[in-house]
């Protein structure tokens, strides 16, 4: 940690331990934008980079903002990350609660240029986002992806099928709790069915 | 049913099937009109914009057929598998329907130490090792907040640009190929071998390499490799122009692409479409230019451009691009800094070969590198680079261990093959070849 460039947002944060303003303020207009547009928005600059953190019922709103009036041309990509190994990730000045899910969408705006990154925390029990698909096309095909890999229901979404693996394919692989697989081999003093590897779980291969 | 499977039986919990059982989940294959939704019929027809298609549809459903193109047939460069519509010979609606090759990489890449990532992204774009590498590796070190010194910055530059000559050759070969030239595949094949065996000769291997590697590169260049570059820069162009004889003026050619595989500059941004396909839609961008990386800010090169958004257009860019990518070789190979190829930190970078055999600490530090990894510290990061085909991009989490928690790419050729719909919809199948062509899919990085 000692060697990373030091960004402004990890000051604001330390004088924040010290006593000052609870929720610090944004160093960048647009983040600024966002959190004054959007109720119970947080922000967090990682690495260099805006990330602006949503909750999925003003995602899609804010999306249509993005594009029609701060030229949000392209939408990049959209993935999903699961962290359950990971609940205490650094959620920036996210007031909420953390959740397993988070939708990460990357943003561009080609004229100026510059980046955002949108973290939408999805729920466990019901992980459900708005689809974007409806303000950029390229969404389409995204969200099939993550939906495939983590099950992730976009509301909305066209054609909501799996991409990458087959029709019939059970669970979701790129979950943490998906079993990568285990070949049941028989040890001489063990008995049969003893299992090298990870154990079966939900979804296993 | 045999003991072995019942103990491999799946229990899945409520929380994994409900999202499955709620969701209108059904085939990725392409349904008759009445059988799916408004909007996914829309998608397959190509429309994006609100633009009015609908002239297109006349045709009665008894008339029209549903075929297959791929996933095993030469012209879709890989295992990519089109559901086309046809009305005798014009394409109704398409559907891709992707995930042949789909190896579970992203997974993969959980299971894997940030020291053994680059083995494993480099298999994704495999026509473009490289740049693969290189996106991997500085995500890695804008976590690590590790800066790579000048002259590993120049080799990574080099290799690059290199391998965006390499690739953009094939692509001249292939698509010459689709069109039925195959002087121009022996051409752009004999080309092409030339920067494989300087590739060879730097990495030990001609795809694949692992070359570029967090914290700098994994070896200096070889002995005489100023030689080598020199040489292929200064064959190369003279080549090219020899080849592009072959196509430039070629009435058949450019009837063929004249006008074929028409992609706006509003339907490209809102599809994402990036690299030579959009610059060929007439947008100036490239993110060596926008978010300049590896020192590509100190060479000269220019972006070049088009404005007939067909197959020709993305013909032109491809081949001036070739041009820009040998000058910015040269200008390495003039200003090639002297120092390390790797960081000199005791974190990230083993110790030299040579320390291993006097000390007994470098050897132990050798040991535990390579078995244990070094730390990332925790965060999350979006690293892009210009690959040959467009936006590459590696989004990576790190929770502090030694092991990616997230490794995501983001692949051009992902994001153009679902582009296809907007520009093959229209035209006959003869041109759906050579859109195919035109967009360069990969399928190692489309289904990864």
């Amino acid at each position: 940690m000692s060697d990373r460039p030091t960004d402004p947002s990890e000051e604001i944060h330390e004088q924040d331990g010290s006593g000052a303003p609870a929720v610090p303020a944004p160093p960048d207009d647009l983040v600024s934008e966002i959190c004054a547009r959007v109720p119970g928005a947080g922000w967090e600059i990682s690495c260099g980079q805006s990330v602006a953190i949503c909750a999925p019922e003003h995602v899609e709103e804010l999306c249509f903002w993005l594009r029609d009036e701060r030229s949000f041309d392209m939408c990049v990509d959209v993935t999903a990350v699961d962290y359950l190994d990971h609940w205490d990730r650094s959620m920036g000045t996210w007031a909420g609660e953390p959740t397993r899910y988070e939708v990460v969408v990357n943003l561009l705006d080609l004229d100026t240029p510059r980046r955002i990154r949108l973290r939408v925390p999805v729920d466990e029990d019901e992980p459900r986002c708005p689809t974007l698909s409806y303000v950029w096309a390229s969404a389409d095909a995204a969200e099939r992806e993550a939906f495939d890999m983590y099950g992730i229901v976009f509301d909305g979404h066209p054609n909501l099928t799996r991409i990458l693996m087959p029709d019939d394919w059970e669970g979701h692989p790129l979950r943490k709790d998906y079993a990568i697989g285990a070949i049941p081999v028989t040890f001489k003093e063990g008995g049969e069915g003893q299992v090298a590897g990870r154990p079966p779980g939900p979804g296993g291969a | 049913m045999t003991q072995t499977h019942h103990s491999r039986a799946r229990v899945i919990p409520p929380s994994v099937l409900r999202p499955v059982t709620q969701t209108d989940e059904g085939s990725q294959e392409m349904m008759r009109p009445g059988e799916t939704n408004v909007v996914a019929v829309r998608r397959q027809r190509g429309i994006i914009t609100n633009a009015d298609f609908d002239e297109l549809l006349d045709a009665p459903e008894d008339e029209t057929m549903i075929i297959n193109m791929g996933p095993q047939h030469p012209s879709t460069h890989g295992v990519l598998r089109l559901m086309v519509e046809l009305d005798g010979e014009e394409v109704l609606r398409v559907q891709p329907v992707v995930g042949y090759l789909h190896t579970g990489m992203e997974k993969t890449a959980e299971d894997l130490m940030f020291i053994q990532g680059s083995t494993n992204v480099t298999r994704m774009d495999y026509l473009a090792p490289m740049t693969n590498e290189l996106c991997f590796s500085l995500a890695v070190e804008r976590l690590l907040g590790v800066e790579v010194p000048p002259r590993a910055a120049a080799i990574r530059v080099l290799m690059c640009e290199l391998n965006r000559i390499s690739s953009h050759m094939i692509w001249f070969a292939t698509s010459g190929m689709d069109l039925g030239a195959t002087t121009v595949m022996i051409h752009g094949l004999r080309e092409r071998e030339k920067i494989l065996n300087f590739f060879e000769k730097t990495t030990g291997l001609r795809m694949n390499h692992d070359y570029i590697r967090p914290g700098g590169v994994a070896a200096d260049l070889p002995d005489g490799w100023e030689r080598d570059v020199a040489d292929i820069l200064d064959v190369l162009p003279p080549r090219i122009a020899e080849s592009r004889e072959l196509l430039d003026d070629n009435p058949i050619f450019q009837r063929r692409t004249q006008g074929v595989g028409e992609l706006t500059r509003e339907e490209a941004l809102a599809l994402g479409v990036t690299g030579p396909m959009l610059r060929a839609s007439g947008v100036k961008w490239d993110l060596r230019k926008a978010f300049p990386y590896s020192g590509y800010d100190q060479y000269e090169f220019d972006v070049p451009t088009w404005d007939t958004c067909d197959v020709w257009g993305r013909y032109m860019v491809r081949m001036a691009e070739i041009g820009e990518s040998v000058r910015i070789c040269r200008q390495v190979l003039d200003s090639m800094p002297r120092g390390d190829y790797r960081v000199q930190d005791k974190k990230v970078t083993p110790p030299p070969r040579r320390r291993i055999d006097e000390s007994m600490e470098a050897l132990i530090h050798h040991f535990k590198l390579f078995t244990e990894g070094f730390k990332v510290p925790e965060g999350e990061t979006y690293v892009a680079i210009e690959s040959p085909r467009g936006e590459l991009g590696c989004y990576l989490v790190a929770d502090g261990g030694s092991k990616a928690y997230r490794q995501h790419t983001r692949g051009p050729c992902f994001v153009h093959v679902h582009a296809l719909p907007a520009m093959m919809v229209g035209g006959l199948v003869a041109d759906a070849i050579v859109t195919i062509a035109a967009a360069d899919p990969v399928l190692g990085e489309v289904d990864r």
